[in-house]
């Protein structure tokens, strides 16, 4: 397409968006919205939010149609404001992460590891017992990250959730197994250490 | 800022942006993120991704999601609200599984001939490949709900819709599968000499045996085992079985037969678990502490725990005693310690297992 028929065209699809042609609104989120959705899935790994994106980006287009510079690349907006949702976005799984791990390793004022074999019979009967009080969610995440060694993100991807739910089971999970291990009298170490004797 | 800081958190964002990043990096990555000493870097990074673009980046909307988001916005301004959530709708299996695909293991999606010749023999339609030539598992949403999870360097064949009367997949290697339950529309895997199908189960299915056979073993439900007859067109098919959890059929090209066994490692059967988490009637049913016990009820209770028939060839066995803690052992263990305090021996016929000994008076 010639570069200046290109602008035009654009330029015209703007003043139709502006005096709120929906088929114009149409054709623009026709254009961008699987770019700006596989970017948002890039850095938030889950479908849903990717969804979530599109929308917001959109909705605020359909909203300030009227107030849109006509002679700019419409691209350059939604790019835009797409990269600052997904920003704040990340940004909020990020600090929601960093909390879950602050309560992971919060009151762990513990001795050293009462344990020295992980592979002791009465570790992994107590483990057993431990893991059968979890919730079936929670056990599958579990055990999905114990016996197939999957990451966040793939065990997100395999129960079409999101990794910061993920995040949250295993946190929820191992804090379950602490408590188990102390209720029967072993002073128990922080989660961490937890997860690395059990997944090591 | 620390250059070493900011290469480590490149590093990370490149295994993040890739998905391949481990729990433990993730967890510095997104602490590394609340810090918001990177949030330039970052802000740079997208910018890239929007106006260069990326590999890998294939995912779609969806059309029914698309004009839905679409309904949506323009509803809202008569409702003039600022934010609407989308609604999650179940029939969105099917894409998510097409977006998982590409999210996760874009690089392993290609048609193989091999893959292609078969798999026609397996069913008709559009199929996807899922080949796993990385050296971990790789997790499968498929478009029903079904989950499955490929083994290292095996290959799953599948529709990108299933039929309506019947669901099919073709499997080369070995995978574990978790079928969601649909009355009416039986799940069916094949494999070059077998076909396994089920209702709505858990199962393995390994088609890469050392041994050369092709091996189904069941962790939940009832699954059903036929001979292959697309791929064997012989006559005298195998008798087709019936396997539950704990057992295993492994099927013998040479001898075209099917044998039934006990897996290698029994696990307590997993309903029980579910049903009853967090009570503490599955805590007791899954301590196996004896003080002074009859020989008897420890077999019941194995028997129960384990789904596997456990038969002493004596009754005088019954009587004998046995006192000590069998909690933290799999099955094949506390049988041995079961038996070496009681004279006895164990042996695995067919899918039982039979107790040998003279028992006690």
């Amino acid at each position: 397409m010639d570069h200046n028929y290109a602008k035009y065209e654009e330029f015209k699809l703007l003043s139709l968006l502006a005096e709120d042609s929906e088929y114009a609104f149409q054709v623009i989120y026709d254009r961008h919205r699987n770019r700006i959705f596989q970017t948002a899935v890039r850095y938030l790994k889950s479908p849903h939010l990717g969804q979530e994106v599109v929308q917001d980006v959109f909705l605020k287009l359909w909203f300030e149609r009227r107030n849109l510079k006509k002679d700019k690349p419409i691209e350059a907006w939604l790019y835009s404001v797409a990269k600052n949702n997904i920003l704040n976005r990340l940004k909020k799984i990020a600090n929601e992460w960093k909390a879950l791990d602050h309560l992971a390793h919060f009151s762990m004022n513990f001795a050293a590891p009462a344990f020295e074999k992980a592979e002791s019979a009465e570790f992994s009967r107590m483990l057993t017992e431990a893991i059968a009080g979890l919730s079936a969610q929670q056990q599958k995440v579990f055990d999905l990250a114990r016996t197939k060694k999957l990451t966040y993100i793939q065990i997100a991807a395999y129960l079409n959730i999101s990794p910061l739910t993920v995040k949250t089971h295993m946190t929820r999970a191992l804090q379950h197994i602490r408590t188990y291990f102390q209720s029967n009298g072993i002073e128990f170490l922080p989660a961490f250490i937890i997860f690395s004797i059990i997944f090591s | 800022m620390d250059t070493d800081k900011l290469a480590r958190f490149s590093q990370l964002l490149h295994l993040y942006q890739k998905g391949n990043i481990s729990p433990v990096e993730q967890d510095e990555f997104f602490a590394l993120i609340a810090t918001h000493q990177f949030d330039a870097l970052l802000e740079q990074e997208i910018d890239v991704d929007f106006k260069i673009g990326f590999e890998g980046g294939k995912a779609e909307l969806p059309p029914h999601i698309s004009q839905e988001i679409i309904r949506n916005i323009l509803s809202a301004e008569r409702a003039a609200a600022a934010v609407i959530p989308i609604q999650r709708k179940r029939p969105a299996l099917g894409w998510v599984a097409a977006a998982v695909l590409v999210a996760a293991v874009s690089l392993y999606y290609f048609i193989n001939d091999r893959g292609q010749k078969l798999r026609t023999q397996a069913f008709a339609g559009k199929a996807q490949t899922m080949q796993n030539s990385s050296d971990t598992a790789r997790a499968i949403l498929l478009s029903d709900g079904s989950r499955v999870v490929l083994d290292p360097h095996s290959t799953l064949y599948f529709p990108q819709t299933f039929a309506d009367s019947v669901r099919e997949v073709y499997l080369d290697g070995r995978a574990f599968f978790e079928v969601t339950h649909i009355p009416g529309r039986p799940f069916l895997v094949y494999s070059d000499h077998i076909i396994t199908k089920v209702l709505g189960t858990s199962f393995y299915v390994d088609t890469h045996t050392t041994s050369g056979n092709e091996e189904v073993s069941v962790k939940t439900g009832r699954v059903q085992v036929f001979e292959n007859t697309k791929a064997n067109p012989k006559q005298n098919t195998a008798t087709p079985i019936i396997i539950t959890p704990n057992q295993k059929a492994v099927y013998e090209p040479e001898k075209r037969f099917f044998e039934t066994t006990i897996v290698d490692k029994p696990a307590p059967i997993l309903k029980e678990f579910v049903r009853n988490a967090g009570t503490h009637k599955t805590q007791d049913s899954l301590r196996f502490n004896y003080d002074q016990e009859r020989l008897e009820n420890i077999l019941l209770q194995l028997d129960s725990t384990y789904g596997i028939e456990i038969i002493p060839e004596n009754p005088s066995l019954n009587n004998c005693i046995f006192t000590g803690d069998l909690s933290g052992d799999d099955l094949f263990t506390k049988l041995k310690i079961l038996c070496l305090t009681t004279q006895s021996s164990y042996e695995i016929n067919g899918t039982r297992i039979l107790i040998k000994g003279s028992g006690c008076k």
